[in-house]
């Protein structure tokens, strides 16, 4: 029966610590891009639902995580669309009307991996010219109380983000609760059925 | 002086009395005066209606007691109602048809005493069978009968000849024959309780089926033919040498035949039809060109899709085609054809199946008889005979069961794709595109199941690096398209449309909602992504196209960067390279309409890289091959097009 309910333990421990590690998070980066120059709006930290992965459409431009010792975390290509080809078309599906138009100015979401111990994103052109550095220290696992300030400030996403983490949390733990209470009865019947023998 | 007074006032009530009654001598006409047939008395003298003019009656004092005395053989009184309108009216009252009215005075027609009216052309009907407020017309064709608005069901009357006019009312039928719940609405013949689709017409709708017949004249129009068409009640076959339609709402039955030659009997099914399940902008039609029978059951108590049995009832000829939606099926002496066509329609569930006149499936093989299935979602799937369902080219499931056959948005997108209805912000759209996994797309601005799954279908069937370099597609409503249009070009064109941005969305108008479009803007797609990856292949391209683009084209259209549509002739036909004026603007339009025409006319593709044709160029070969090296079409198209096989970029083996 010892052995039973410290096998139960360990089952329980083993899951809840998983279900702890499995969220991983991803940074939002949006970027504003104006006639070659490229700034951004805000990066926020936000967490990876079930399903989804980072996957940006490739294209010339790099992004690139840098860590608190200057190594390379990670480097994504990503696209920074600026054409747009359209083509109007009859009752019958024929073509009536087409164009391109070709923004000088836009704005584009890039989503790059979390490293608890990033510091800082650059962002190159095709060239490898470095057009940006962006500075995420203060979403490094380490980050002092002022950093802490300063992330409160920057992005409202991320609280939302955080909630979303609770709540996903809670979800976890009611299930988990739900499937012991449920094991506890199998073993319970199991144990009397053997009792019974 | 009393008694004086007294006498004046007898003889002149004498004189009253005497004037107001009928001549003792009514026997004769010269007895009968003008005066005569405004006293009522006068007709109750059988002798009045044998002297006087039926003419001159006033037919408001024709009552139940003076009726037998008209001689109703007398041409005059069958003169005097045929040309006055109080005269008809009363005599309908009278003969139990209260304030029913009659039309059509030129066509003389017989009444009789027991109110039965009789055609020239033989048509009887007979008033007391038709409810209060009835108008009766007569035509040089027969009766035609409308009955009142507050009317809501008709008892076939089983010895009159008539067409029931419903005046686009639905009428519920009564009769022998008829089992419960007919509904028809438009004209329709009966003839001794028998129903019919008139000659002279062209439809009729019953139970929200309209059944046409038609002959197709000499210049292409539609005109009824000479035979009327029998309608049966019953939903059992009849004789295949008559053109019939026999539909049995209780049972969701329903046979069609065409015999003959040259004349259609045609069904379109409406929503709430009980045969086949049509929701709003389904097209579902059966025609019977010649020789054809079509049983079409609806299964939902068995749990299944409609099926629809074809047979040839002729050894050597016969013509049929079914819509459903995009999907066409057609079959003749010459073999079954099969299409799915880029035109804007929704398809309805259905099984098919095809005989011949001697009952051998005329599709798969004596060995291997198969039947084709059609999906709501524009599908087509031909599978063993016996077997229940078959997986579509995009990985969907085509089935004979209902239960597959109406899947939830959730269940067709599980795997393939994220939807977002609504209106998401553009940076919305862009972050889940960047966390969407390799090998689904985000579908943006619906979570219309039939539109989810027919833009999954359209993915599905490009080549896999075509497919790749999308990663969504926005459907806009027309109404939404031409707001999007005018804030993104500043004006507004034409009703639908799309767009390619290098973000790798596609934004179409439910309007433009077709294959050969989202294959025209999905090669623009691949091309951006070719430019992003640094390939060589507008390098390439360019070399094989040459320096044609912007020349010899005509006027572009008015605004900023907007393009030619044609060449500076006025023309449209392929030139200088490229398979339409409009591919001649640029490298992108050249891409897209190129691959756009290859799908879409293969044939004709197949023409312009043949040398013997006069059309030929050998840069349509070389821009095709190109297009198979860059994985914009497959080795199938490229086989049927070129005639050779081939591994194109992305090909499996």
């Amino acid at each position: 029966m010892k052995k039973i309910r410290m096998i139960l333990f360990l089952i329980i421990l083993l899951i809840l610590i998983k279900g702890t590690l499995a969220v991983s998070h991803y940074y939002d980066l949006n970027l504003v891009y104006d006639k070659g120059n490229i700034s951004y709006e805000y990066v926020s930290v936000k967490i990876l639902e079930e399903g989804m992965v980072i996957n940006n459409l490739p294209g010339k431009y790099t992004a690139e995580l840098v860590s608190f010792d200057g190594n390379i975390l990670n480097t994504t290509k990503f696209r920074i669309p600026l054409t747009i080809l359209y083509d109007n078309f009859d009752e019958n599906g024929t073509i009536a009307e087409g164009g391109e138009r070709t923004l000088d100015k836009t704005t584009q979401i890039v989503v790059l991996p979390y490293f608890d111990n990033t510091k800082e994103i650059n962002i190159y052109d095709n060239n490898m010219i470095k057009k940006l550095t962006i500075d995420v220290s203060y979403y490094a696992k380490d980050m002092t109380k002022t950093k802490k300030e300063k992330v409160q400030e920057t992005s409202e996403i991320a609280k939302y983000s955080e909630e979303q983490k609770k709540e996903k949390i809670s979800n976890k733990i009611i299930v988990l609760a739900a499937a012991v209470i449920i094991a506890m009865i199998i073993i319970a019947v199991i144990i009397k059925h053997r009792n019974k023998k | 002086m009393n008694k004086k007074i007294i006498w004046i006032i007898v003889f002149l009530a004498f004189v009253i009395v005497v004037n107001g009654t009928c001549p003792p001598d009514c026997s004769t006409k010269d007895s009968i005066t003008t005066n005569t047939y405004s006293e009522e008395d006068a007709y109750s003298n059988p002798d009045f209606f044998k002297n006087s003019d039926p003419a001159l009656w006033n037919w408001n004092y024709i009552n139940g007691q003076n009726w037998k005395n008209i001689n109703w053989k007398d041409a005059k009184v069958q003169d005097a109602i045929n040309t006055n309108p109080n005269a008809a009216d009363r005599y309908l009252n009278m003969s139990g048809c209260g304030s029913c009215s009659f039309y059509g005075y030129n066509n003389k027609v017989t009444f009789s005493a027991d109110g039965m009216i009789k055609h020239q052309n033989g048509d009887t009907l007979t008033a007391i069978n038709y409810p209060e407020g009835t108008i009766f017309e007569v035509t040089s064709t027969g009766f035609i009968v409308t009955l009142p608005h507050s009317e809501e069901t008709f008892s076939i009357p089983s010895t009159d000849t008539i067409t029931l006019d419903t005046k686009e009312f639905d009428i519920n039928l009564l009769g022998k024959n008829i089992p419960p719940g007919v509904r028809v609405n438009g004209k329709i013949i009966f003839k001794n309780g028998n129903a019919y689709l008139p000659s002279g017409q062209e439809s009729v709708i019953i139970n929200n089926v309209m059944v046409t017949h038609y002959i197709p004249g000499a210049g292409g129009e539609l005109n009824p033919p000479d035979s009327p068409t029998q309608i049966f009640f019953d939903g059992k076959p009849h004789n295949k040498a008559n053109n019939y339609v026999s539909l049995n709402p209780s049972t969701g039955e329903m046979v069609m035949n065409s015999n003959y030659e040259g004349s259609t009997v045609s069904v379109t099914f409406n929503e709430n039809n009980p045969f086949i399940y049509v929701e709003k902008d389904d097209i579902v039609i059966a025609e019977c060109k010649h020789n054809t029978e079509i049983k079409i059951t609806n299964n939902e108590r068995k749990g299944n899709i409609p099926s629809l049995v074809v047979t040839a009832t002729n050894s050597k000829k016969y013509d049929f085609w079914i819509r459903s939606g995009k999907v066409f099926i057609g079959g003749s002496n010459y073999g079954i054809t099969t299409n799915v066509e880029s035109i804007n329609a929704r398809s309805s569930p259905m099984e098919i199946k095809i005989f011949d006149y001697s009952g051998k499936s005329l599709l798969g093989d004596k060995e291997n008889p198969q039947k084709i299935i059609v999906s709501n979602f524009n599908e087509l799937v031909t599978i063993p005979i016996d077997q229940e369902s078959g997986m579509t080219r995009a990985g969907f499931e085509v089935s004979s069961r209902l239960s597959i056959a109406y899947p939830t948005v959730q269940e067709i997108a599980k795997g393939k794709a994220i939807i977002i209805p609504g209106n998401p912000s553009q940076k919305e759209i862009q972050e889940i595109i960047a966390l969407t996994p390799p090998g689904q797309i985000v579908i943006i601005g619906t979570d219309d199941p039939v539109v989810v799954r027919e833009t999954l279908t359209m993915i599905g069937n490009m080549p896999p690096d075509v497919r790749a370099s999308i990663k969504g597609i926005e459907i806009l409503s027309d109404e939404e398209w031409k707001e999007r249009e005018k804030e993104v070009y500043g004006s507004v064109g034409q009703t639908g449309g799309g767009y390619a941005s290098s973000n790798g969305v596609i934004t179409l108008s439910m309007s433009a909602f077709r294959e050969n479009i989202m294959k025209h803007e999905a090669a623009h797609e691949r091309v951006f992504s070719l430019i992003e990856q640094d390939s060589d292949f507008s390098k390439e391209w360019n070399n094989v196209a040459g320096d044609v683009y912007g020349k010899d084209l005509g006027e572009k259209m008015a605004g900023g960067n907007k393009l030619s549509l044609y060449w500076v002739d006025g023309k449209n036909e392929p030139r200088n390279g490229c398979v339409k004026a409009y591919g001649c603007n640029n490298l992108q339009e050249d891409v897209a309409t190129t691959v756009e025409f290859i799908y879409k006319s293969p044939y004709y593709f197949r023409e312009l890289v043949n040398p013997e044709n006069s059309e030929y160029n050998p840069i349509y070969r070389e821009k095709i091959d190109l297009l198979c090296s860059y994985g914009f079409v497959d080795g199938n198209i490229y086989k049927e097009v070129t005639g050779e096989e081939r591994t194109c970029m992305g090909d499996a083996g």
